[in-house]
Order: structure tokens, then C-alpha cells, then sequence
């Protein structure tokens, strides 16, 4: 009966080294969630300029990877993502002078969207020139996002697909900045 | 698999937003003007001068780039790992999260100490072995499957 009761007792003695074990790691596990938690929501969230925030991703060119969203078939990268904890912001940079165009901020839509895809939860973009710069918030849903592109996506595919364009829409500024206008029949003079 | 004609870049997105008779004319192979490839490589010199900026307020505290440096290839295999593994899931994306939080500590720490520094490098050099190792496996298997 004895060595019943030593197996026992080395039983016991197991199982509480077992229940120590896991009551540590909670408490460890428990630490880790407090101290992030604290991090993540002390002070309060810099929404005017993003890029005092931290910087989470960087277009570094042709070696940099796109991103891609298998959804709405949508590729592309921001210029830089920033997060103020957990508040992540894609910034599309202009390399010319002067306002913001609407195509700027699709283009900046789309490339949030594809950002999305990869888990890159992008709540607000911010297209920026040598001279100005606009912060614009992010509906949550992917769905509702791309209801604000569906248009211009589905256009640029039906044109990649070989369809003609539905209209031109000269206007002398534009089609001066154009890289095509050498080519086109219907620029403003 | 998808076809590729059916993926859209952003890009293209705001050229037909632009024109659409641009994006027409770009696919039909009409030719980029001169004025407009010198714009570009301007364009091109503004964003790398964009990327300095942003990469001097970076406060990103990899501790990859603290160990290797920030451009090194095997911080970007790292980074790679971050977009390609890491971030489309939910379930490992809070330890991205996590990592941005404590990684400044941990390499402010690692400056100051030796030894958690030398840890730290071999931590680094060993989750870069396992990566070698995973991205390796399915290369062999391709090559036996030639």
C-alpha cells in the first residue's frame, strides 16, 4: 500500500507543479495585457497631423511590396502608414505644389483599401503636397470603403479590359499635367 | 486564380478619376511625353526626399534594424514576414501591436546592456533561420515536384 500512496503523492505533487505553472503564466499573460493596454490608450490621439505619429510602414520603391485585397481586387501602397495607437493613418504624397485634387483622394482610397487587405486596419488618409494637406476619416466597413471608389474601380477595369472610355474630361490645366496629351484627340487646347 | 486584368491599382484608380481617357491611352501603349517623363523622375526625387524625412522622425524601434540596421536584407526579410504572415491575421496581429510598444524599450534596454543585447541577436539570428527554413521547405518541394 505504500508505494500506492508515494504515486499518489507524486500525483498531487505534479499536478500542483502543473497548476503553479499555468497560474504564472496567466499572471505573466495578465501583465502583458495590463502594460499594453496602458499604452495603447494614454494621452490623447494627434487627428490634425498624423505624421508626429508612429511611422509603421514606408514605400522604399520597386522593393517594396504592394499590397493586395482579394476582395475588391484592389493593389496598391501608400506612400507611409502612421499609428497613434491604433489609430493607423495612410498618407499619399504629391510631389507638385498647389491644392488637392478628388483623384488624389481615390487614389489614396484605393491604396487604404489594399492596405486593408492585409491587415492594416487604416482608419483616416491624408493626401499631402508640397503646399497643402488634408486628413480624411475612413468609413470601418471594407464595403462601405469601396462603395466610395466602386465607381472609378469598376471604370478603370472595364477600360484595362479593353473597353473605350465613356468621356474625356478636358480641362487646360489637367491635360497640360497629362503624360498623354501628346496622344489624345480630345485635349482642351 | 484570378485574372490579371481583373486587379486594379490605386493608381489607376485615380487616373480614370483624373481622365478616363488617360487610362484608355495608356493601355492602348500611347506614348509618355517628354515633358511628362521629366515630371516623373521629379516626382521620383520628391518621394525619396519624402522617405528621408520620414525615415529621420522614425520612431519605429525595430529591434532587427537595431541589430542588423534598417535597410539590411534580413530586417527586410523580417518585414516581410510582419505583411505577408503576420498582419492578415487577426489572431497574430496584436503581437505586431504588442512589439511596437515594447520594442523601443527593449532596444533602449539592449544599448545599455550587453548581454540582453547579445540575446537579443541571437533571438533575431534564430527567427531568421526558422523563416530560411520555412521559405526553403517549399522550394524543395517544388523542385522534386519538376
Amino acid at each position: 500500500m505504500e508505494w500506492i500512496r508515494l504515486e499518489l503523492v507524486e500525483l498531487m505533487r505534479s499536478y500542483s507543479d502543473l497548476m503553479g505553472g499555468i497560474l504564472y503564466t496567466g499572471i505573466f499573460l495578465l501583465g502583458i495585457i495590463v502594460v499594453y493596454t496602458f499604452l495603447a490608450l494614454r494621452g490623447p490621439k494627434n487627428l490634425t497631423d498624423p505624421t508626429k505619429a508612429d511611422l509603421i510602414w514606408l514605400d522604399e520603391g520597386r522593393s517594396t511590396k504592394p499590397f493586395f485585397n482579394q476582395t475588391y481586387k484592389v493593389l496598391g501602397k501608400p506612400d507611409a502608414m502612421y499609428n497613434d495607437r491604433g489609430y493607423i493613418t495612410a498618407v499619399e504624397y504629391k510631389s507638385r505644389r498647389g491644392r488637392i485634387h478628388a483623384s488624389d483622394i481615390t487614389q489614396a482610397k484605393a491604396a487604404a483599401l489594399a492596405a486593408r487587405g492585409n491587415g492594416y486596419q487604416v482608419k483616416a488618409v491624408m493626401v499631402k503636397t508640397k503646399t497643402t494637406q488634408q486628413v480624411i476619416s475612413l468609413p470601418a466597413a471594407d464595403t462601405a470603403l469601396y462603395d466610395e471608389i466602386s465607381d472609378a474601380v469598376e471604370m478603370a477595369r472595364t477600360i484595362k479590359q479593353g473597353a473605350k472610355a465613356r468621356s474625356a474630361k478636358p480641362e487646360l490645366r489637367k491635360c497640360a499635367s497629362c503624360a498623354y496629351n501628346a496622344s489624345c484627340s480630345d485635349r482642351a487646347a | 486564380m484570378s485574372r490579371k486584368s481583373e486587379w486594379i491599382s490605386a493608381s489607376e484608380v485615380g487616373r480614370v478619376e483624373f481622365c478616363e481617357k488617360a487610362l484608355e491611352l495608356k493601355y492602348a501603349g500611347a506614348s509618355v511625353s517628354t515633358k511628362a517623363q521629366a515630371a516623373r523622375v521629379r516626382g521620383d526625387q520628391a518621394h525619396e526626399q519624402f522617405n528621408v524625412q520620414a525615415k529621420a522622425a522614425d520612431k519605429r524601434c525595430f529591434i532587427a534594424s537595431h541589430v542588423w540596421g534598417i535597410d539590411d536584407p534580413r530586417t527586410e526579410c523580417l518585414r516581410q514576414f510582419r505583411d505577408t504572415a503576420l498582419m492578415p491575421n487577426r489572431s497574430t496581429r496584436w503581437l505586431v501591436a504588442l512589439y511596437y510598444r515594447l520594442s523601443p524599450a527593449l532596444v533602449t534596454v539592449c544599448r545599455h546592456l550587453p548581454i540582453v543585447d547579445a540575446v537579443a541577436r541571437w533571438l533575431c539570428a534564430r527567427v531568421l533561420a526558422k523563416l530560411s527554413l520555412r521559405a526553403e521547405v517549399p522550394e524543395r518541394k517544388s523542385g522534386r515536384a519538376k
